[in-house]
Order: C-alpha cells, then structure tokens, then sequence
C-alpha cells in the first residue's frame, strides 16, 4: 500500500471524505452544543439559546466542578471495576463456549443471554434486598461493581463468543504440539489476537457504568463513596427545578467527559495495534 | 500484566476496607435526614457565594440541624448531601430493605398505596403533644389550620406524615403585554378572568400584542374549578364534618348513585375548563410555556412558588402574581362557595421510616423532635425564607415580596372560614393515578384536535374507567363501600 | 484437530466464575419478577391468581395497541441504526488515508459522551420542535409545507420517535462493525479482487456474511433495547397523542411507578422477555442458515 499512498486521491475517496465530514458535523453538533451552552449564564440563555454568546461565564465550570471533584476517583475506580471484572469473566465464558463442545452448550448459552431480556425495573427491588440485606454490602463499592459487572456480562458473553470462534483454530495447533494448556492458549494466544475487540468492549462497559446513576445510588450512602452521576445528577434536577436553564449542570458534564476522552485515546492506540498484530496474512 | 493486577487488587482491598469503616462520629447514633423541597431545594448548595451559577445560596437547614444537635448528646442529624428527591423507583426499594433515611421527604399523595408495608410511623400521638420549641404550645396539629391537616390524613385516618412549608400556588400575568391590550388590573373573578383572555386574544389578533395568550404550566386551574363546581356538594357527602370529601367519602357516594360522571356538574365543570382552553397556543402540548412565558412571549399562566421564581428572574418587575380567579355566580349556575386563594395548601412532607423505627424508640422519639424543631415558627420561617421559594407555617413571617399578595389572600380566606380548600372535592383525581392519567390524556384531545370541546368524550373515558379504578381502590383500603 | 467432547470438566473450570455471578444477580432476581407476574399484591399480601393477570392485560386494548407501536418502533429503529452503522463502518474502513480514518473513528465516539438529557432536550426543543422555528419546521417552511407538530401530531408522532438519533451513527457500535471487517483475512480481498469482483459487489456478499456475527449482536441487543425502552415516552410523549407513541415498557414503567400493580407489571415484563427470546432464536436459527 505504500507506493499508492503517492497517488492523488480518486473522487471516490475525496467523496467518501466529504460524506463522512458531513456525517461528523451533525453528530458533533451536539457536543458543540453542549459546550457552547456550558459557558451561558441565565440572561445569555434568554437571548439566543443556540449560538456562542460572549463573555464566557467560567463561573460554571467552578461550581460545576466543586460538586464533582470528590467523586471523579471513585468513578474511575468504580467503572474501571466492573469494566475489568465483565470483560474477564466474558472472555473467559466465550472462551469456554467458543473452544468447546459439550452437552446442553447452545441451550445454556441461550440461556445466559435471555438473562438479559427481562426489563431491569422489575428486579430492581429483589436485586437490592439481596444485595444490601443478604450479602450486607449496603454503602459499599462491592455492593456496586458486582451486581453491575453481572449485569453486564450477557452482552460481553454474546459478542465475544462468536468473535472467539471465528478465529481459525489453526492457530492454536501449534500450541497444542507443544502440549500447551487451555490457560496459556487463552492468555498468550486468544487475548493477543482479539485485543481490539476486549479493548471496545472494556470501552463499552467503562461508558455504560460511568453514567450509571440509580443503582449507586440506592446503594451508596457515605458522600466520600458517590461516583459522578450521584453528585452530577442530583444538581442537575435540583438546579433546573429552580432556575429553568441548565448551564451549570452542561459544564459538570462536559468536565466528567474528559477522562473519557482520554480513555478513547488510549484505546484507539489499543484498538489499532490489536488490529495490526493479528496474524491475519496468508 | 501481573504487577498491574497486583495493583489492582491492593487497590481494590484498600478501599474496600476503608468504605466499611464507620464515620469517626462522636459515638452518637447518626439519623440521616433526606433533603428536598416541594417547590424548592432545601440542600445546601456546594457555596454561599452567589453568581450566577449558583442563584440561591443556602445552608439554613443544615446550620439548624448543627444547632439542635449542640443540645442533643444522644443522636446526631446528618442532612443526605444528595436528595432521593421522592424517587419512587428508588424510595420503594431502600424502604423495603430498611435502608431508607430516617426522616424522608416524599409526596404525600403515596400513603394510601403505600399503608399496608408498615414503612412509617404514624405520626398522631405525637401530633397531639405539644412541640416544645414553641411558647405557649398545647398540641403541634396546632401549627397547622385543622382542614389542611385533614388533607393529609391517610385512609386509614392517621397520620403518617408532616409538611414543612405552605406551597405558593398562583397565576402568573405579564403585565408589560396586559398593559399593551389595554388592560390595568389582574382579573379576580372567573367572569373578569375569561374577558381579559378575550381582550388579549382581539389583541393579538389586530396585532397589538404578539404573545400568546394563556397557556397551563401545571393542571391546577382545573382543580380548582373543579372544587369551585362541586362545593354545593360537600355538606352532602362529608360525612366526618371535616369540609373535605375524601376518597372514601367520594367513592361512598358514587356508588350510592349521589354522583355520576353524567352529571350537569360534571359536564359544567368541563365548559369551564374548555372556556379558558380555547386561549391556548395552537399546537400547546408542544409548547415550552415556561420558556415562553420567561421571554415575555406569553400573557398569562399558572404554577407553583418556583415556577415564579424562575419567571421571576426573566421578567423582572413585568411579573405580577395573583390568586385563581374565583368562580363567580355570573360565569356558572353552580358557583357555591369560592376556593382558598394563595396557596394549595401544605408541602414538602417529611415521614419518619422504617429505619428510625429499627433503631429503637428513641431514634423515632428524636426524629419526631427534630421535625417539631423545624416546624416551629421561629425555625420555620428561617428554613424557608432564607430560600424563598415557598410560604412559611407561619404565614405572617413570609418575607418573598413576590408571594406576599397570595399570603395575604390565603390568611384572608382562611380566617373567614366559608372557603373551600383545595382539592376538596375532586372528582377525577381521588381514584388513584391510573383513571387521573386516563383523564390527562383524554383532555390532551378535549383542548385541541378531533374531540375538541366535545364534553361526551371525557364522560365516556371517565365512566369506562371508574369501575375498575373503584373497585382497586375499595379493595386495597377495605372500605365498607 | 476436534474440540474436546465430553471432557466437560474444563469448560465448566472456565464457566464457573461468570454463571456464579449471573446466577447470583440475574437469575434469582428474574425468578422473582417471573414469581410476582402470577400473583396479586393487595394490602401488602399477595396470592395466586395464576394467568389472570396475563388475561387482564391481554384484554386491554391500550396494552393491545401498544404492542403494535412497539412492533414498528422496534423494526424501523432497528433497520435505520444498522443500516447507518454499517454504512460508517465500511465508508472508514475504506478510507485510504489511515491518518484521516484515525482522526474520524476518535470524533465519531466523541457523541456518545453527549448525555441522553442533552440530546433528548436537543430534539425536543430545537429539531423537531413543534414552533415555526424549529429547525425541521424551517426547513419544511422553505418548500412551503406548513409546521408540523412533530412528537405531538397523531400521525407523527411515531416517526418522530424513530427519527430522533438521525443520522444514527457514532458511538461504540459502529467500532465494533469495523472490528469485525478488519479482522477479515487479506486474502479473502485478494482473491476477490482477482475475480473482478466491485466495491459495491464485495459489501454485499464478502462483508455482510463475514459480518453476521456482529450483526447478530446488534440484531439482538437493539431487539432487547427497543422492546423495553420508553425513555422518549417517560420525558416528551407520555405515549401520546391519543396513544400513539404507546409502548408496553411505558405501560410496564407506570404500573410499577405509579400505579402499583406489580403482578400485571411482571406479566408484561414477561410477555416482554418471551417476545425478545422468540426473536434471539429466530435470529439465531437465520444466521445458522446462513454460516456455510
């Protein structure tokens, strides 16, 4: 591909370029919008509550961010959590599914997968007795990255299965001659080959248990244990059930994605050296 | 790929171990109270700078909480930094498990869906001690006027819940555009209400003014006309004397054939109702009124204290605040008596749970206390007036100049003593929310579309639905109907 | 080379971690929600009352018409959001420029940092917004056509709800499209280009089937999504007007919230999960077709 790289661009690419940057406008415009509006105080969103109005009002960001400082770590902390604890347990149940053949293997895989079709408001109460009677984990980090991290993991179990099994079986042959356990094949061979794939799907599940907001709550007590949403959330509705305007509550979301931005960052590097390692030539 | 797990886990016992330690109190037993606010927040905010980021500083309800555990030594009040707000797919769940705050805030409207899991303390015996926090005090029901507390007895007759503020309750007029139509004064009567409506429509229509007209922010207005059209009927169905019909009592006299949806009240009642909806925009349940309202695109609507606030700080002084024009015998037959003006009454319920209770008697003893504390006049008015956004238990000490015409007609009406209160009689919404939802949606179509203004529509919906919502009802409360 | 029959020891090793944990928080939860669809919760006791529950909400013809608003919803919300997805997947992952295709796939996760309330309040107040000057209305105003009421018109409404997300791409969802076409073997290219075969030509048979498993997960999970979602009904429509944006979730959500009927509550979850597990296996017994 080097030598075509010289080339001028053909019009199929130069359209397939515009195309995609008229896509990428329209979906930003949101997150333009969300930060123009971040910076507005209450007579600005009078005015004009679309545009970019002057003099940005940083005050937001200030109030904003003093509601959420003490709980970005325990987000970090929290999301990370669960976002570790499904994607190993997911890979190593489509491991298990993917590598072999045993009775009742599609029935119980089902099975795992329907777990996540009965709409969650209707257990939301048992989950919660359970988990704050039985297992005595009220107003504690476990009592959160467990439940959600179980959660979570139907949707890891589908989407890792069928990548796993899709990946030729040849190339653990070579493992097996050596007498190779399943161990080792999963941790030097599958994890290697499908990085790019745990790496989206840790992605997913850090973004998913990020802006999760009722269950922490209802769990956590101690203020120094809320994660964002709890703080987030909660000035939000206070904030717009008084003054009718959200500026402030734009700002703290805009502060709250920027660990995100970075984590986006680093799975994109993640993403394409997974993709580049693959010992796809033939 | 080992040293990063091993962090992990180090990391993951650190905090695991330090999340289960207590909180290094002085050994006094925590009660954990649930901010929130009918109308307002009563949460501190993070600051009390103000800026216009943060509008309402406050901190009155925690520095009251700090002052009432200086001289308490066995139980400590600790305000929740964040609210549950009432949340029922929350509440529900945390009070089943026993984890619920001690003293919670929640709408009052739940109790009777909620009586038979045992959440609450009934509230009476102490209702009927005097509140040590207020001189010369024989009884705490006495704080509040005896109607408004018959409002908040549940179906089994107790109390399970007491309210902290008086809810501002109004319709909101732009005057600047009243004064452009040619109009000076807020209408008072329901007849004077229905032609300054008229007069802004002829306005906009030769192109005087180019606000809309009227448009609802909340249902109120139509619970108001609806006690205005029935209270020549509540000597007939109260049967406890106390001025109120209330669910049973209603339910009683339905299926003793005193009422019907078919009713010439009924169908009066929706007139009304229609009268004042051919005002609203085109299009109105796509409206944003109060963001219209705010920018001085719309005249006239309603809502509660921080619905004025909020256009308050929008229009400034071209906000005036006045009480719900009263029925008068000029627009309807059956205008009877008219109905409290300024306020719906009492907001912002506080109930004392499950949790109090497992901590012992005493926890629910200090609790009650603590709520005593609160409620008492001199307590009161700071916790609210410091925030504004509703009346105080005391009406005289309400300092919101914007709520002052509403205080001083609510103090007038209840002391002469023939009005009605709110929801006194309410014939749609006293069955529960499932028929109060078929009605919303029902009017949806009444105001504006294929059945608009058509009266035999409503009545067909609410009679197909009666039956069941009743049946659910007398069953569920074991009522001798 | 075979996978091991019969040695059923290690995979359970390998499963035991995670069917503990869902056993634990899934499993025994759902039996309860399954429990409470066959009982009547009154005074704070229950009973059995077996299918009567079932029967009431079958009989009722707003859960009825429900069903069939959900049914659309579902189909078009599915198509429009795969489609779209995989149309982003393919246009980057055909973009020579690697640079360029970088720089795109970072923007387009950018909007999924947009909260839900932003974008809802975005398409409420702002696109679809039922005032002259909302920017669909204005648009429409340039051809003449009069403004419409969008989430609020009867005829509307249901497309409103469907449109709301356009151009539906961005997010994760479209990365793991694009995953899934650059893991496809080079060779497979190769030979294909050899043959002579088109862009156009290699989507439709190469990519689409070596992409059925993605598309299976996006089938299923969009499935579960749309059958149980009721956000847009719960914050704009109320499943109005006149119950047209009516959804059985909605109607699920209510009856826990509001008015505390438990028992038919499950019974619509559970119709709700019997309804998605009909369309997992029916997906499922397609794309087996399919995997020669």
């Amino acid at each position: 591909m080097a030598a075509a790289a010289k080339k001028k661009p053909t019009w199929q690419q130069v359209l397939l370029i515009a195309i995609v940057c008229t896509l990428c406008i329209m979906v930003l415009y949101p997150f333009w919008l969300l930060i123009v509006k971040s910076f507005k105080d209450y007579d600005q969103e009078l005015e004009s509550f679309l545009s970019l109005t002057l003099p940005l009002h940083f005050e937001n960001y200030l109030v904003a961010w003093d509601y959420v400082k003490g709980s970005i770590l325990n987000s970090m902390f929290v999301s990370g959590m669960i976002a570790v604890t499904t994607v190993t347990l997911s890979a190593m149940g489509a491991y298990a599914f993917a590598m072999y053949s045993f009775k009742l293997k599609n029935l119980l895989f089902s099975a795992c997968v329907s777990l996540m079709m009965i709409p969650s408001i209707l257990t939301l109460s048992s989950k919660y007795i359970l988990v704050t009677v039985n297992l005595k984990l009220f107003n504690n980090f476990a009592g959160v990255i467990l439940p959600q991290s179980a959660g979570l993991l139907p949707f890891g179990l589908l989407l890792l299965r069928g990548y796993f099994a899709s990946i030729p079986k040849e190339l653990f042959e070579a493992a097996d001659i050596d007498g190779a356990n399943s161990v080792y094949k999963f941790v030097k061979i599958m994890i290697p080959l499908t990085m790019s794939m745990l790496t989206t799907l840790l992605l997913m599940n850090f973004m998913t248990s990020w802006n999760d907001y009722l269950w922490p709550l209802m769990v956590l007590r101690d203020d120094t244990l809320f994660t964002i949403p709890i703080n987030l959330q909660s000035f939000t509705d206070r904030f717009y059930h008084m003054t009718n305007y959200y500026a402030p509550a734009l700002a703290g979301y805009v502060i709250v994605s920027i660990p995100l931005l970075f984590l986006f960052g680093f799975t994109s590097k993640q993403f394409i050296s997974g993709m580049t390692s693959g010992a796809f030539k033939m | 790929m080992k040293v990063k797990a091993f962090i992990f886990s180090v990391f993951f016992a650190a905090i695991m171990l330090l999340s289960a330690c207590g909180d290094g109190s002085d050994g006094r037993i925590i009660l954990e109270f649930d901010g929130g606010g009918g109308s307002g927040d009563y949460n501190s905010t993070i600051s009390m700078v103000q800026s216009s980021a943060n509008p309402y500083p406050y901190n009155t309800l925690e520095k009251l909480a700090e002052e009432w555990n200086k001289s308490n030594d066995k139980f400590k009040v600790v305000i929740n930094k964040n609210s549950l707000r009432g949340m029922r797919s929350a509440v529900t769940s945390l009070l089943e498990a026993g984890n619920a705050p001690d003293m919670l805030f929640q709408v009052g409207s739940v109790i009777n869906d909620d009586i038979a899991n045992g959440w609450y303390v009934p509230l009476d015996t102490y209702l009927q001690k005097p509140n040590p926090y207020m001189q010369g005090n024989t009884q705490w029901a006495d704080i509040y006027d005896s109607r408004e507390l018959a409002t908040t007895r549940a179906s089994d007759g107790s109390h399970y819940y007491v309210c902290l503020d008086r809810v501002a309750l109004g319709l909101l007029y732009n005057i600047e555009i009243l004064n452009q139509a040619g109009i000076q004064d807020i209408p008072v009567t329901f007849s004077e209400f229905i032609e300054c409506l008229e007069t802004l429509k002829q306005a906009k229509a030769n192109g005087t003014i180019q606000a809309e007209v009227f448009a609802h922010q909340g249902l109120w207005t139509e619970l108001h006309l609806n006690a205005s059209v029935y209270a020549g009927k509540i000597a007939e169905w109260d049967l406890d004397g106390d001025r109120m019909v209330s669910s049973y009592e209603l339910a009683k006299a339905y299926k003793e054939g005193g009422w019907s949806y078919n009713d010439g009240e009924f169908e009066e009642f929706l007139r009304l109702c229609y009268e004042k909806g051919k005002y609203y925009p085109d299009n109105y349940l796509a409206y944003d009124v109060s963001y219209n309202f705010s920018r001085g695109r719309l005249a006239v609507t309603d809502g509660l204290g921080n619905n004025m606030r909020i256009a308050q700080s929008g229009l400034k002084d071209k906000l005036v605040v006045g009480g719900y024009p009263a029925l008068d015998s000029a627009a309807s037959e059956y205008a009877s008596a008219s109905v409290m003006r300024g306020s719906a009454g009492l907001s912002t319920a506080y109930w004392v749970t499950n949790s109090a209770k497992n901590k012992g008697q005493d926890a629910v003893d200090a609790c009650v206390d603590f709520l005593m504390f609160l409620s008492a006049p001199q307590n009161n008015s700071r916790m609210v007036g410091d925030l504004g956004f509703a009346m105080p238990l005391n009406m005289q000490d309400n300092n919101v100049s914007l709520f002052d015409n509403l205080a001083s007609q609510y103090l007038e009406d209840l002391n002469a003593g023939n009005s009605v209160m709110w929801g006194a009689v309410d014939t749609y919404s006293s069955f529960g929310l499932e028929l109060s939802d078929y009605y919303q949606r029902a009017m949806g179509g009444f105001y504006q579309g294929p059945n608009e203004g058509d009266p035999s529509y409503i009545v067909a919906v609410m009679n197909n639905n009666i039956d069941s919502a009743l049946n659910k009802l007398i069953a569920n409360n074991n009522w001798d109907i | 080379m075979q996978l091991k029959k019969n040695n059923i020891i290690k995979p359970i090793a390998w499963l035991v971690l995670p069917l503990a944990m869902m056993a634990m928080f899934l499993v025994y939860p759902a039996i309860s929600a399954i429990l409470n669809s066959f009982l009547e919760w009154s005074r704070g006791s229950s009973r059995f009352i077996w299918l009567d529950n079932y029967k009431s909400i079958f009989g009722d013809e707003i859960f009825l018409r429900s069903f069939k608003n959900m049914i659309i919803l579902t189909v078009f919300g599915l198509i429009c959001g795969n489609v779209a997805t995989l149309f982003l997947a393919e246009l980057l992952f055909n973009m020579k420029r690697q640079g360029l295709s970088k720089v795109f796939r970072y923007l387009f996760l950018i909007p999924s940092l947009v909260p839900g309330m932003v974008t809802i309040l975005l398409w409420k107040n702002i696109v679809l917004s039922g005032t002259p000057e909302g920017l669909l209305n204005s648009i429409l105003n340039v051809f003449g056509v009069q403004p419409q009421a969008w989430y609020f018109s009867e005829k509307l409404s249901k497309f409103s709800i469907i449109f709301t997300g356009f151009p539906w791409v961005g997010g994760i969802s479209f990365l793991i499209y694009l995953a899934g076409l650059q893991s496809i073997p080079e060779s497979c290219y190769e030979a294909a280009k050899l043959d002579g075969v088109t862009t156009i030509q290699r989507i439709i048979y190469i990519d689409l089937k070596l992409l059925v498993n993605q598309i299976k997960y996006f089938i299923i999970i969009g499935l579960i999504g749309s059958v149980q979602s009721f956000d847009l009904q719960l914050i704009i429509t109320d499943g109005g007007p006149n119950y047209s944006t009516i959804v059985p979730g909605y109607i699920l959500y209510l009856k826990t919230n509001g008015y505390s009927d438990i028992g038919e509550a499950s019974a619509i979850g559970v119709v709700l999960f019997l309804i998605t597990l009909a369309g997992m296996l029916a997906a499922n017994r397609l794309s087996s077709g399919e995997n020669s």
